[in-house]
């Protein structure tokens, strides 16, 4: 029984290490590729550009929204056709005051303020109430404390110009407060890893990507038609994605839009938001799950999979490995598989340096010693903290749902930063 | 006078014999070649190097002619009026000599059962014919109130007057042969015992301690081996190479100069604990393995081969094959001859008493385990070692289960060192042959070399089929160790051209 426990948690494991390496792989000829694209791109859009919406949904964010609207209104696309508008949702700060006074000096900058019964409920709110009091046909989200780079959104729009497919164009954020502690040098690599691998290698292989919540452009008839955000989602963007897919268009991955936000300095704070992530995506995993035989488009069930595998079976495999590797220390649990297994431990660290090492690579001044010193740790202590992390949050989601809860929208605490890259 | 001298030179050159000695024709005529027949005849192949066996029904002519031995075996009576006219030198073996004209002078009468054949009392009783004989009686039984013939020799005559030749005829016939055929035989007894139940489960601690006693005291080592072990219970699965402590003792004693002798693959035909040891009888039908003789034949050829390399591939050489539980089917046999040139045990569960060459061998050698499984509780066991050494000639060998230990092993040599006039058997002596398409062992050059041309995808062919766990490991380990190189080509490449990538970057956004 041990045995057979050990190997499906093994193979579990290893369905999910290959996988990576084959994304890894297509995310590596993404970054070869995808800027071929661009002169030819860049031609299209000479003398069609549409107008664009940027909503930035905001809750107390004061200590931020100064810098993010600074790098707004240094947007590179023409003020004519764009409007920044900044959603004050139940603020008691001075983020509307901040928003006002940038308002007051560029006319493309509008401030709103939530009413009931749009008030106080989240980002999808926020959001579903932008998309109600804005008319554009383009919308673009960033997070409040996203400082989007100059030619970012321009990026955005060009792509959607170009490919008549793309519901939706998603860019690339990188972390603005890397340096700052040994937590968020770890989420830098995690960031960079993600994008580089899960978004570029799914979009190359697969033609699948998924929206970040932030840095990215939909079609707004589009978000009209799907009904705006599902304001009870946790994780409102990969809940989205799979509607827009499902509505016959794909999301297309262009990581030339950059985009520099701010990421959790102390672990109280990573870990509330990534728990919000996890049962945000396994409300989204069970929810589409549930229709595998509904959806249109069923590559995108191949990522909801994907979710599901990755949440429910190989976090499994990793607990029950773990367990039984511990067990084994004190009780002879006779285990068959001899020193293979060993040696597959020692691939699939190399594995996983190799394979974050490559995206380190792609970005510039991110391969560096350090870094690959915190790549070297980041496998025994970050990597392991995301284990406790989904456990610790299957459990509240299932006790959410078997209470018949709401969902509580928790906002990422920030903290004041000096800005730029 | 120079001339004629020549002449008679060229004379006597062209007259004279060619050989001093006559030449020795054998032939064997049966009526049924039934198991008796069969182990009949291998006997005869001891005593001769050639042997020519065929039917009562087909016998030709000319067959008789040119014999200068007939052997006659039939236990029942039959049409023999194609052999009446034969004149040479005759042995018959059982009831088919009572309507043989060569016999006619002797009276038959009716069965008689007896519990006693010359000194010897039967464990169990059996069946013999009276016969009214006057002389040459070299063998009698005993039965309640009379003595009966039941080897008599009256000049080039001879009668073997056994009406089944169950194990104790066999015997019998085995212990007279030599002296009713008038041959000369050699006084010692080859010897050897056979060790069994070796697989990858087995204690290599109490392997070694076996294997070096014999080895230590001068005697030979034969290993029978399965390369796989099933456990059924467990539904578990292991190679020689899940066991490198007793792969390890292998091959110190086939170093010291043990010889490996191959059993079956997994040791199982059909996957029921009754079945252990079946491999290639079905058991529970008490028959062949499959009723369909090709696919019996291709069965016994697929395990066959897949054991014999199973041991090349860690370096094992095997020498020998020895059937399961000594059960195989006649087509089984058949194919067990293409593989090996040597076999040892028993064919059926039956052996003749020396190293013959026996028609269901197709010519192979047998060394024959003519005591069997060793109980030191069973005293039929030391009976019949005390029997067999009245055979002079016969093969003294038994088997010894290595679950036993040490003890019964040292009170079973301490039985064959009562025995001064033995010779422990050395296959080294004879020429070894074993092969497969890819897989030759011989001792041609004067040792035994083993020539391995498993191809890597054979290899990864049978890894798949016996252990696809462990196939798909190798796999996942190749690939990823690809992909880490590539990888790693990658990081370089990236590094190299970072300072150029630097520069193009610059004048883009």
């Amino acid at each position: 029984m041990v045995n057979l426990l050990f190997y499906s948690s093994l193979f579990l494991i290893w369905l999910m290490l290959l996988y990576h390496m084959f994304l890894a792989q297509g995310g590596y000829l993404h970054f070869k590729r995808y800027l071929q694209v661009v002169p030819q791109w860049e031609k299209n859009m000479a003398g069609n550009v549409p107008s664009v919406c940027i909503f930035i949904p905001a809750h107390n964010e004061g200590v931020v929204i100064a810098q993010t609207l600074k790098a707004m209104v240094r947007l590179h696309y023409p003020k004519d056709r764009l409007q920044v508008i900044l959603i004050c949702d139940n603020c008691s700060d001075n983020t509307k005051e901040i928003g006002e006074r940038f308002a007051s000096q560029y006319p493309f900058v509008r401030v709103i303020e939530t009413e009931d019964p749009y008030k106080g409920r989240g980002k999808s709110t926020a959001l579903n109430y932008a998309l109600h009091n804005s008319s554009s046909d383009i919308i673009a989200v960033y997070d409040a404390d996203n400082t989007p780079e100059k030619m970012a959104v321009y990026n955005l729009v060009m792509g959607l110009v170009n490919d008549d497919k793309a519901g939706a164009m998603v860019g690339k954020f990188r972390v603005i407060n890397a340096k700052k502690t040994w937590l968020t040098r770890f989420i830098n690599i995690e960031t960079i890893c993600f994008q580089w691998m899960a978004q570029a290698g799914r979009w190359y292989w697969f033609g699948v990507a998924t929206i970040p919540g932030t840095n990215f452009a939909i079609r707004r008839h589009i978000i009209e038609e799907l009904g705006g955000w599902d304001e009870s989602a946790m994780a409102e963007d990969t809940e989205l994605s799979v509607r827009v897919y499902d509505l016959g268009y794909h999301i297309r991955f262009f990581p030339a839009a950059i985009t520099w936000e701010q990421e959790p300095e102390t672990l109280k704070v990573w870990w509330k938001q990534r728990t919000r992530w996890a049962r945000g995506n396994q409300y989204v995993v069970l929810k589409f799950l549930r229709r595998w035989f509904d959806l249109k488009q069923k590559r995108i069930m191949f990522d909801i999979f994907y979710f599901f595998f990755t949440y429910f079976l190989f976090f499994f495999g990793v607990i029950v490995s773990n367990v039984i590797f511990v067990v084994n220390l004190f009780v002879d649990l006779q285990l068959t598989v001899g020193n293979i297994a060993l040696v597959l431990w020692a691939l699939a660290f190399l594995l996983f340096m190799t394979e974050v090492m490559i995206t380190l690579s792609i970005e510039k001044d991110q391969l560096t010693f350090k870094n690959i010193v915190y790549v070297f740790f980041m496998y025994f202590t970050y990597s392991q903290m995301w284990i406790v992390l989904v456990i610790y949050s299957l459990i509240l989601e299932i006790k959410r749902v078997i209470k018949k809860e709401e969902h509580t929208w928790y906002k990422t605490e920030r903290f004041p930063t000096e800005g730029g890259k | 006078m120079r001339y004629s001298g020549l002449i008679c030179c060229l004379l006597l050159l062209f007259c004279a014999p060619v050989s001093a000695e006559p030449q020795q024709s054998v032939l064997f005529v049966y009526t049924t070649m039934d198991e008796g027949g069969e182990l009949l005849y291998a006997t005869l192949t001891h005593f001769y190097d050639e042997v020519e066996a065929v039917s009562l029904q087909d016998i030709q002519p000319y067959q008789l002619a040119e014999a200068t031995q007939l052997i006659v075996y039939g236990t029942e009576r039959a049409d023999t009026a194609k052999l009446n006219h034969y004149k040479g030198k005759l042995l018959v073996i059982g009831k088919v000599a009572q309507r043989m004209t060569q016999f006619q002078q002797w009276t038959f009468g009716e069965d008689v059962v007896v519990r006693q054949i010359g000194d010897d009392i039967l464990t169990q009783a059996t069946t013999l014919t009276k016969i009214n004989v006057q002389n040459g009686v070299l063998l009698a039984a005993q039965s309640l109130d009379e003595q009966l013939p039941v080897i008599i020799k009256q000049d080039d005559l001879a009668l073997m007057s056994f009406n089944t030749l169950d194990d104790t005829a066999l015997y019998y016939v085995s212990k007279y042969l030599g002296t009713i055929l008038e041959l000369e035989l050699a006084p010692m007894h080859d010897a050897f015992i056979l060790l069994r139940d070796i697989h990858p489960q087995t204690d290599p601690v109490l392997l070694a301690e076996l294997g070096h006693y014999l080895l230590d005291r001068g005697i030979p080592v034969y290993l029978n081996v399965t390369p796989t072990y099933l456990d059924l219970v467990n539904e578990q699965s292991a190679v020689l190479q899940d066991a490198p402590p007793l792969l390890a003792t292998l091959q110190s004693l086939a170093e010291r100069g043990a010889f490996l002798v191959a059993g079956g693959y997994t040791n199982y035909f059909a996957l029921e604990t009754e079945a252990a040891g079946y491999e290639f009888w079905d058991v529970a039908n008490d028959a062949a393995p499959y009723v369909d003789e090709q696919k019996e034949a291709l069965y016994v050829q697929d395990k066959l081969i897949r054991s014999i390399h199973a041991f090349a591939n860690v370096a094992l050489t095997p020498v020998a094959f020895a059937a399961p539980q000594y059960r195989m089917s006649e087509n089984g046999y058949k194919v067990s001859t293409y593989h090996y040139d040597l076999h040892i045990g028993q064919l059926q569960g039956r052996a003749p008493l020396f190293i013959t060459k026996p028609r269901l061998l197709y010519g192979k050698t047998l060394f024959p385990d003519t005591l069997g499984l060793y109980d030191p509780d069973d005293y039929t066991f030391k009976q019949r070692f005390q029997q067999l050494r009245m055979v002079q000639g016969a093969t003294i060998s038994a088997s010894y289960s290595v679950y036993s230990g040490l003890a019964p092993l040292q009170k079973l040599v301490a039985l064959y060192d009562t025995l001064p006039n033995k010779t422990w058997l050395s296959l080294a002596d004879w020429p070894i042959s074993v092969q497969t398409a890819e897989v030759t062992i011989t001792n041609e050059s004067g040792t035994l070399t083993l020539q391995n041309n498993i191809s890597l995808l054979d290899k990864a062919r049978q890894l798949l089929q016996e252990r696809p766990v462990e196939f798909m490991l190798w796999v996942i380990m190749i690939v990823t160790t690809i992909f880490v190189c590539l990888f790693s080509i990658y990081i370089v490449n990236m590094r190299l051209r970072y300072r150029k990538r630097l520069f193009e970057e610059r004048d883009e956004w």
